[in-house]
């Protein structure tokens, strides 16, 4: 018999459980299987890829990435997270209004086939936001970028068109970088 | 009289830096040029000894051309670099004669008189005989020139510092011989001749005394290197960890066994050595490991039982984190997944008493590793910005007392100490 545990925490912006959940359940099943929100991918399925990340929203009001494929439902009792699913929001209108991160990869077509942005889009959102906290000198931008997101794969080597739009975003918002 | 004293001191340091006491223990007639058949025959045999000495492993870097050198070897007083030991004249050892090679093994002498530092594990290698020797010279010399040398070496190894070598080599290199026991089997011999010596195991896992030279009083206790343990191969520790000759042959040649997979510095000698090397001569090591000084092999100790403790709700936390960031590869059961992930059940990494080597691995991960037959281990992601220090220290204080039959807590304070290089 599968031993389960009662599981509580915020999926975007909205208080899920408690719900009983198998203990050792990767987070990932979790989300497509209770939740129906499928757009995490599933990639490497042992942390190596960074397709499956999520955003974690601390209590002191900081973001930071984690893995679902290698952490267990659990590893979140508590926490508030933000999928893919929960970038976007919807308008009064019906209309969708995009993140910033989101257009921006749009507007310069920086990914193909698109495994991997669900990944990049929140590993790209921390990094925007910690800009918003320290922002970075404009000569040290492009190592920066690389350094918060180099550990995202993508096969259809979008990385160079993920990086120039990572930059032009954090240079057309004010405040991300100082000379 | 002091002048006196002092005048002495100074011829006497005079002496031993200019080599005076540097006694050569290469064989005699060594000065005779082997032929081109003579080395053509003896080259089939040097490979098997170059592998056994892992001579490629450390003179070729990961990517780079086979024996060329360049792999650093970061010391407190600089970085030294392993040397081209190609036969090009330029940047290898082309230049070379049977002599100059046998010296190089032997004495720890490079080509010109010019001291080898003690990198160059001429400690160990100084009981290969002769004839190996020059099996070695054959092999060597046949592989292909590259022409291209290492980068200089840095700090004190810029500095002419290799005259200082003659003091180390007087200090810490004792006459050794090749092991010849006749109350030992021809299997035990072979194993002691390369472990002992080409093997260079006690590089590793003999702790150094404070000039960084072997402490032969304390051969094979164990000693902390480059951040991790290289965990005592005494036999009655090794039995202890659950190794028989049959599980210690199938470590070194398959790099992995019930006990665990290959890491670290050690996956450099399995992979590049002892898993090329014929069967019988990693099997001939192990029976010399395994046999304890009376001539015994201790029976290995079946893996530990899960303690009380482990089910206890104090060690609750530690499982919870073992089931949410471990159990997903590794197993709720810690049974592992083949090709994959290695079982933590039974697992000789977790039974060590310092918790080093496991609260490393999971603060830094593993890369991925190839094993023999096609086997393979994926790369464990690190997770040192997963875990606080505290998380780590009570998910390795559970899996100890899990699989590990040890009961003593690993502090937050031991993992907090661990440096993290993908900081």
């Amino acid at each position: 018999m599968i031993q389960t545990q009662p599981l509580s925490l915020t999926v975007n912006g909205g208080a899920v459980g408690p719900v009983d959940v198998p203990l050792g359940m990767p987070m990932i099943d979790f989300l497509h299987d209770y939740l129906n929100l499928t757009g995490t991918r599933f990639g490497c399925g042992q942390g190596m890829c960074h397709a499956c990340t999520v955003v974690v929203l601390e209590a002191d009001g900081t973001t930071r990435e984690s893995r679902t494929c290698i952490f267990g439902a659990h590893f979140f009792e508590g926490k508030s997270i933000v999928t893919i699913e929960g970038q976007a929001a919807s308008r009064a209108d019906g209309e969708i209004e995009l993140t910033p991160v989101q257009q921006v990869f749009i507007d310069k077509f920086a990914f193909q086939c698109g495994y991997c942005t669900p990944g990049f889009v929140a590993g790209a959102t921390v990094f925007i936001d910690s800009l918003r906290r320290a922002p970075v000198r404009r000569a040290d931008l492009e190592a920066s970028i690389e350094a918060a997101l180099e550990n995202h794969l993508c096969r259809c080597t979008g990385y160079v068109r993920y990086f120039e739009a990572v930059r032009d975003l954090a240079l057309a918002t004010p405040g991300l970088v100082v000379d | 009289m002091w002048r006196f004293i002092l005048f002495v001191v100074a011829m006497v340091g005079l002496a031993v830096l200019s080599g005076a006491f540097h006694r050569t223990r290469v064989a005699p007639g060594v000065e005779q040029p082997l032929t081109t058949e003579q080395m053509a025959a003896l080259a089939p045999k040097g490979r098997e000894l170059t592998l056994a000495g892992n001579c490629l492993g450390c003179h070729s870097t990961a990517n780079g051309p086979m024996g060329a050198g360049g792999v650093p070897l970061a010391t407190p007083f600089g970085t030294i670099y392993s040397t081209n030991i190609t036969p090009d004249t330029t940047y290898g050892i082309g230049d070379y004669t049977r002599a100059d090679f046998h010296r190089a093994l032997v004495d720890g002498v490079g080509h010109g008189g010019r001291n080898l530092y003690p990198a160059m594990p001429y400690v160990y290698t100084q009981i290969t005989r002769p004839d190996d020797v020059d099996a070695i010279y054959a092999y060597v010399m046949s592989l292909p020139p590259i022409r291209s040398g290492p980068p200089a070496n840095t700090g004190v190894f810029r500095l002419p510092v290799r005259p200082f070598m003659n003091v180390w080599t007087l200090l810490n290199v004792p006459d050794r011989r090749a092991p010849d026991r006749t109350d030992r089997s021809e299997e035990w011999n072979r194993g002691a001749y390369l472990v002992e010596g080409l093997g260079h195991c006690g590089s590793c896992h003999t702790p150094m005394n404070a000039m960084m030279g072997p402490d032969f009083e304390r051969s094979f206790e164990g000693a902390v290197i480059e951040g991790l343990e290289a965990p005592s191969l005494r036999a009655e520790t090794l039995a202890a960890r659950g190794f028989d000759i049959a599980t210690l042959t199938e470590f070194l040649a398959d790099g992995m066994s019930p006990q665990g997979t290959s890491f670290g510095g050690m996956y450099a000698v399995t992979h590049f050595s002892t898993s090329a090397m014929e069967r019988a001569d990693v099997e001939a090591m192990a029976t010399y490991l395994l046999t304890a000084p009376d001539g015994s092999v201790p029976p290995p100790s079946p893996a530990p039982e899960p303690l009380p403790a482990a089910a206890s709700s104090r060690l609750a936390g530690g499982q919870m984190q073992y089931l949410n960031a471990c159990a997903g590869c590794h197993g709720t059961e810690g049974e592992g997944t083949p090709g994959f992930a290695p079982a933590l059940r039974g697992n000789a990494t977790v039974a060590l008493d310092n918790p080093l080597n496991l609260a490393t691995v999971i603060l830094n991960g593993v890369p991925d590793h190839s094993f023999p037959g096609r086997q393979r281990m994926y790369a464990m992601p690190p997770f040192a910005h997963e875990l606080s220090d505290e998380n780590i220290a009570e998910l390795a204080t559970w899996m100890r007392a899990q699989w590990g039959g040890l009961s003593d807590p690993v502090a937050a304070t031991t993992v907090a100490a661990i440096p993290r290089p993908f900081d």
